[in-house]
């Protein structure tokens, strides 16, 4: 099952993907229009999000694409710069919990023994718990939010699962020939895992950052909704906050909590399809049961 | 697996997440009380006596001030008893009443939404999972990438704008309408049933997807496995394959639905919010905005041991029905 990392092969697959698989594309097109939004938009918009500067409750407009809102903001200004940010802590939230995640699923699985069990009953632990709930009540009791703290937080939440898988692969590839063969010509432990194992899992937790973005944009915007999202920033849920808390349904502000909730939900659809189309080329087994649709 | 072990894991990381929620807000520097009584100060600076008589309650019953180690005795004590505090922002109201007040409303939306979702979602997976491959499945799973990726709270503003704000047909929120009083008469059950239906509507619209996304999940990996492939070189009618499929996915389907029931005390934060549905998400949002901390302590406490006590029962059950969980 477990071979030698192939590019050509993944290229391959990749490209197969783009011509024949229509969702992925479509996904990849939303994501990426979104992407750019997020990255270039505020460079070439360059209205302040925060500046109370034009005239209130405007709708929709040609000077004021998505009007403003009770304190004369710039819509659209609040909704590239919430683009962003929910962009920059899914980014964050993805690397961490990777890492995290990879590292003790990798120690477990490889090493096996003492480790194994801590390791293993901190992840049934944290598997067990509420983890929702705890992650609202942790972060209502942090002081001052920032958007990376918050990412590290929400972080702790998202690993277990994903270390779970890394530790059931990591101990397959390591009882594997090639690994076995490694290890009787002397190599060490460690070199063995960083260069042997890891390589061979890279679809595994390539498919695992992708819906890890996703997660972290998906969390952030429910605790930015509650109102526990980071201070002094705008984020696509605290937009959805502010028309909340700013009335703006029983004033008809449409264009104040329309936009954000549209720009949320094809964010996380369109990562979604993404990881698991990949993960279909990735697992050829999950394409013929149909659980993960080609 | 073992009862008793897995019993007492159990209670080892309920007693371990409840001491966390217990320590972590009086750890943190500028700690939620200090945070309250900065916000006293500044409330009730001209009223001195009235700042004295709370500084005294503060002291009393939330124990401020006192070494950490005596308010976490005094807190598993009295959660022992029963005694879950006193609310700071429905002050004097204890955080138990409160729960109990909430509980009924949310158990009222929450169990047959959930049981309603769960029954269409699981007779829409198993068709498309039946189906796979066909227009009606791509279709589904089309539909279900953007359906179960709608944030509840979102769809529930929009659902307030349309047919609150827009057409008037129902109210923008709340339980009930001032000056009704819950009793059996047709202005009573009128009422309820007005403010009941948007929260119902949007939980249902938000829930669905994802039971019949698993069992389509489920039922393909059993139509796809290698009993069924023998059955079919055997020859056996399309029909009886597909029934035994079905009762060997409809297990876990079962299994999840057991865990949310449990869930279900949590209330739904989001949801109720929005609509200022006073069940017990409606209160939890309201004491994390505060920084009500006997209150958010109190619920978490009763919230997770339900959680728990239905994750253990419905483990339980699955050892009795299905002999494979027993290896």
């Amino acid at each position: 099952m477990f071979r030698g990392v192939r590019l050509e092969e993944y290229r391959e697959m990749l490209l197969y993907l783009f011509r024949e698989n229509k969702r992925f594309l479509l996904a990849f097109i939303v994501f990426a229009s979104i992407l750019l939004l997020g990255l270039f938009g505020p460079i070439f918009y360059t209205r302040d999000p925060f500046a109370m500067a034009y005239k209130e409750q405007l709708p929709p407009s040609l000077e004021y694409p998505l009007g403003t809102d009770r304190f004369g903001r710039d819509i659209l200004a609040q909704l590239l710069y919430g683009i962003k940010t929910s962009l920059y802590i899914g980014f964050i939230v993805a690397v961490i919990s990777i890492t995290i995640g990879t590292i003790l699923g990798a120690i477990a699985g490889f090493f096996g023994g003492f480790v194994d069990t801590i390791i293993d009953n901190l992840t049934n632990m944290m598997l067990t718990i509420p983890s929702g709930l705890i992650l609202i009540i942790i972060t209502s009791y942090i002081p001052n939010r920032t958007v990376e703290l918050l990412a590290v937080v929400m972080s702790i939440f998202l690993w277990p699962g994903y270390a779970r898988g890394v530790r059931g692969m990591v101990s397959s590839i390591a009882q594997s020939e090639y690994v076995m063969l490694a290890r009787a010509s002397g190599q060490r432990s460690i070199s063995i895992l960083i260069r042997d194992v890891l390589p061979n899992m890279a679809p595994f937790i390539i498919v695992n950052f992708a819906s890890f973005i996703g997660s972290g944009i998906w969390m952030e915007t429910g605790l930015s909704f509650l109102g526990l999202g980071a201070l002094r920033s705008i984020s696509l849920g605290s937009l959805l906050y502010w028309a909340g808390t700013l009335d703006a349904i029983r004033r008809g502000l449409y264009w104040m909590f329309i936009p954000p909730g549209v720009i949320i939900t094809a964010t996380i659809s369109s990562i979604q399809v993404i990881a698991v189309s990949l993960e279909s080329v990735f697992n050829p087994r999950l394409r013929e049961v149909g659980v993960a649709e080609v | 697996m073992n009862i008793g072990k897995r019993l007492l894991a159990l209670i080892i990381t309920y007693w371990i997440t409840i001491t966390i929620i217990f320590i972590l807000p009086r750890l943190i520097p500028q700690n939620p009380a200090w945070r309250y009584l900065e916000n006293l100060y500044r409330q009730y600076a001209l009223y001195p006596e009235t700042l004295r008589a709370y500084e005294l309650r503060l002291l009393r019953e939330y124990g401020v001030g006192m070494p950490l180690w005596w308010q976490y005795m005094d807190f598993l004590v009295r959660m022992f008893q029963g005694d879950l505090g006193t609310s700071i922002t429905f002050y004097p109201a204890k955080v138990v009443e409160i729960f109990l007040k909430a509980l009924p409303w949310t158990l009222v939306l929450l169990i047959p939404v959930t049981l309603l979702s769960w029954t269409t979602g699981t007779l829409v997976g198993a068709y498309v999972g039946y189906k796979r491959g066909s227009k009606v499945d791509k279709l589904f799973v089309g539909l279900s990438y953007v359906l179960s990726n709608i944030p509840s709270y979102w769809l529930a503003l929009l659902m307030i704008f349309t047919f609150a704000f827009t057409l008037k047909l129902f109210p923008s929120g709340g339980g009930l309408s001032p000056g009704v009083i819950p009793s059996l008469t047709t202005t009573f059950i009128f009422d309820f049933l007005r403010h009941y239906t948007l929260p119902f509507i949007t939980l249902y619209i938000v829930m669905t997807p994802g039971w019949a996304g698993s069992m389509r999940a489920l039922i393909s990996t059993q139509l796809e496995s290698d009993y069924v492939n023998y059955l079919r070189a055997m020859g056996v009618e399309d029909r009886i394959i597909y029934k035994y499929a079905l009762r060997y996915a409809i297990i876990p389907q079962l299994t999840s639905l057991g865990i949310a029931m449990g869930g279900i005390v949590m209330g739904n934060l989001f949801v109720e919010t929005v609509f200022s549905y006073p069940g017990v998400g409606y209160f939890l949002a309201a004491a994390l905005g505060s920084l009500d901390y006997p209150l958010i302590q109190g619920f978490f406490v009763l919230v997770v041991a339900v959680v728990f006590a239905t994750n253990f029962i419905v483990d339980l059950i699955r050892l009795i029905i299905d002999p494979r969980a027993r290896a």
